[in-house]
C-alpha cells in the first residue's frame, strides 16, 4: 500500500500551487516528501535539482531550515511564549547552547525582527503572550509567522484552513498567497476548499487515492473533473464543489 | 451493515478478569492476615495513653514540659521553628541531589531519546549504535531506577547510617537516592509520553536531533516535572521529619523525645509545626502548579 504512486510533476521556483483532494488522498505525503521527511520507497525527490536522498543528515537539516513548514495543527508549545515558538522556527540555523541562550535571553535585534514579522501577520501586540492564551486564529498566525522567520525560499501549508471559519480562512489564504508573492517564495499549499484553491491559486493539483488527477491552471478545470476528483456519487460529498 | 453482522466486544474481558484478580487477592490477604476490625479497638492501657496524648491536642505547649531545662536553652516556639527549617534544609539538599541525578537517568530512561526518528538511520554509525548501544544504555538506566526507587528511604537510612555515622550527608543520601529513581522514572515517562507533534515539526524546520529532544520533547513536558518535583519536594519533607526518628536534628526527633518523655503539649507542638510547614509547602507548590499547568 503506497500513499502516492505514479507521482511525477514538477513546480518552478516562486510559483503556487494547491493539492486538492479528499482525506487520505496523498496531499500531506506530497508535502512531506519535499521535506525529506518522508523518503520514496522509489523515484527521486529533486530539490534545486540535487536529490534529497543524495543528501548528508547535516545537508538535509541546512536545506528544510529554509523550507517554512505551516502543520495543519499548527504544533507549536503552547506553554512557551509567542516570540519563543517563533525563535523555535530557526532552530535549525543555530547550535544547542546559541537556540538555549536565545530561547533565555534573546538579543535586541531578534525580537525586533520577530515583531517585525508578526506585525505583517497581524499579531505584533502578541509578542510576549503565552502562546495558549491566544485565540485559535491567532495561534495560527503564530505558526505562519514561524514559518517566514525562518526566511525560507520554500513555503508549505498543511491544510492551514482547515479547523476555521470561512472567512478568517479565506484571510489566512490571501495573507500567504500575498506573502509568498510579495517575497518571491514557492508556495506548496494543500486545502479542502475548492472555492479558495481556484481563486488564489493559479496551478491546482488533484490527487486521488494517491494519483494525479489533473495538474492545471485552476481556470481551465472543469466541473466533470471536480466531480470524479471527490467521486460525487459516493455519499462522501465535500460541502463547496463549484 | 445491520448491527448483528458486527462484532460485539466480549462483556468479559480482560481487564475485568484483571479487576477480579485484585479484588480477591485483597480479600484473601485480609483472611490470610485474619486481620478484624474489631482489632482496631485499643486494650484500656491503649485507651489510657490515647486520651493523655489526645487531651492535648488544642492545649499544645508553648514551655519547655521537661523538668530539667540546661540555662541558655531557646524557648519551645523557636526550638521547633528551628527544627522545621532543619527539616526543610534536609529536604532541600536531598533535593538538590535526586533533581539532576532523576534527570540524568530520566533522559537515559526515555524511549523517546532513543527511538528510530530522533537518532535516524541514516548512517552506519547512527544504525549501529541504535542496534546494539541503546538497548544496553536503556536497561541499565532503567535497571538503576528501578534498584533506587525499590528500597525505601527508612531502609537507605539505616544503611548510610552504619556506613557513615549520623552525619547529615547519611540523610541527605537516604532521602536523594530513592527520590531520584522515582523521579526518574516520572520524568522519563512525561517525556515518552509529550505529544510528538511539535518534535516533527521542529524536525522539518531544520532542528538537530539534540534540540528536537530538548525543544520538541522535554519543554512540553516540562511543566508537568516541574510540577511533579514539587509534590516530591513536599514528600522529601516529609521524609526528612520521618528520618528524625534516627537521631537526625530534624522535627522528628523532637517528636520522638518529647513523645518518650510522655510530653505530650510538647510533641502537638512540634506536630503542629510540623503540618503548617507541610501545608505552606502544599499552598505555594499549588499556587506554582496551577501557574504552569494552566
Amino acid at each position: 500500500m503506497h500513499a502516492l504512486s505514479s507521482l511525477n510533476l514538477a513546480i518552478d521556483t516562486g510559483e503556487a500551487v494547491a493539492f486538492v483532494g479528499p482525506s487520505g488522498s496523498g496531499k500531506t505525503t506530497a508535502l512531506k516528501l519535499i521535506t525529506g521527511s518522508v523518503r520514496p520507497s522509489r523515484g527521486q525527490v529533486l530539490l534545486y535539482s540535487q536529490d534529497l536522498s543524495s543528501h548528508s543528515p547535516g545537508e538535509l537539516r541546512r536545506l528544510r531550515s529554509r523550507i517554512g513548514f505551516i502543520h495543519q495543527e499548527l504544533c507549536l508549545l503552547p506553554h512557551l511564549r509567542v516570540w519563543q515558538n517563533i525563535l523555535v522556527g530557526r532552530l535549525g540555523r543555530h547550535s544547542l547552547p546559541a537556540s538555549i541562550r536565545n530561547m533565555i535571553r534573546p538579543p535586541r535585534k531578534i525580537l525586533e525582527e520577530i515583531h517585525h514579522i508578526l506585525s505583517r501577520v497581524g499579531i505584533g501586540e502578541k509578542i510576549f503572550q503565552r502562546t495558549h492564551h491566544l485565540s485559535g486564529g491567532q495561534q495560527q498566525r503564530v505558526a505562519i509567522a514561524r514559518a517566514l522567520f525562518q526566511k525560507p525560499r520554500i513555503l508549505l501549508a498543511d491544510e492551514p484552513v482547515a479547523s476555521v471559519d470561512p472567512a478568517r480562512a479565506q484571510n489566512t489564504v490571501e495573507l500567504l498567497t500575498q506573502i509568498s508573492r510579495e517575497q518571491g517564495l514557492t508556495l506548496c499549499m494543500s486545502l479542502h476548499n475548492l472555492d479558495l484553491a481556484r481563486n488564489f491559486f493559479q496551478r491546482l493539483i488533484g490527487l486521488r487515492m494517491g494519483r494525479i488527477v489533473f495538474d492545471q491552471p485552476a481556470s481551465t478545470i472543469e466541473r466533470s473533473q471536480w466531480e470524479n476528483l471527490y467521486q460525487l456519487n459516493s455519499p462522501q460529498r465535500p460541502p463547496d464543489v463549484p | 451493515m445491520s448491527l448483528d453482522s458486527l462484532q460485539a466486544p466480549p462483556s468479559w474481558g480482560h481487564k475485568t478478569t484483571c479487576l477480579a484478580i485484585l479484588l480477591l487477592a485483597a480479600v484473601a490477604s485480609w483472611f490470610w492476615l485474619e486481620l478484624s476490625l474489631t482489632d482496631v479497638v485499643p486494650s484500656r492501657g491503649g485507651w489510657l495513653v490515647a486520651r493523655d496524648f489526645l487531651s492535648r491536642a488544642l492545649s499544645p505547649a508553648w514551655k519547655s514540659e521537661a523538668h530539667y531545662i540546661p540555662p541558655g536553652t531557646p524557648s519551645l516556639p523557636w526550638i521547633a521553628l528551628g527544627a522545621a527549617a532543619q527539616t526543610l534544609l534536609f529536604a532541600a539538599a536531598a533535593m538538590g541531589l535526586a533533581i539532576p541525578l532523576g534527570g540524568l537517568l530520566g533522559f537515559l530512561a526515555s524511549s523517546a531519546w532513543w527511538s528510530d526518528e530522533m537518532i535516524g538511520r541514516r548512517n552506519k554509525t547512527a544504525r549501529r549504535f541504535r542496534q546494539f548501544l541503546c538497548p544496553i544504555i536503556w536497561t541499565f538506566a532503567r535497571v538503576q531506577i528501578a534498584l533506587l526507587r525499590s528500597i525505601h528511604e527508612i531502609l537507605w537510612a539505616i544503611l548510610f547510617l552504619a556506613a557513615l555515622g549520623l552525619s547529615p550527608m547519611a540523610a541527605v543520601l537516604a532521602i536523594a537516592l530513592p527520590f531520584s529513581g522515582v523521579l526518574a522514572k516520572i520524568y522519563s515517562e512525561l517525556i515518552d509520553e509529550a505529544p510528538r507533534a511539535q518534535a516533527h515539526a521542529l524536525r522539518s524546520a531544520g532542528a538537530s536531533t539534540p534540540q528536537i529532544y530538548l525543544f520538541g520533547l522535554v519543554t512540553p513536558a516540562l511543566p508537568d516535572m516541574i510540577a511533579y518535583t514539587f509534590y516530591r519536594f513536599e514528600c522529601a519533607v516529609r521524609s526528612s521529619a520521618v528520618l528524625g526518628f534516627f537521631g537526625f536534628p530534624t522535627l522528628g526527633l523532637y517528636i520522638r523525645q518529647s513523645s518518650a518523655s510522655l510530653n505530650h503539649g510538647e510533641t502537638w507542638t512540634y506536630l503542629y509545626v510540623l503540618i503548617a510547614t507541610i501545608l505552606l509547602l502544599e499552598i505555594w507548590s499549588g499556587s506554582v502548579r496551577r501557574r504552569l499547568l494552566s
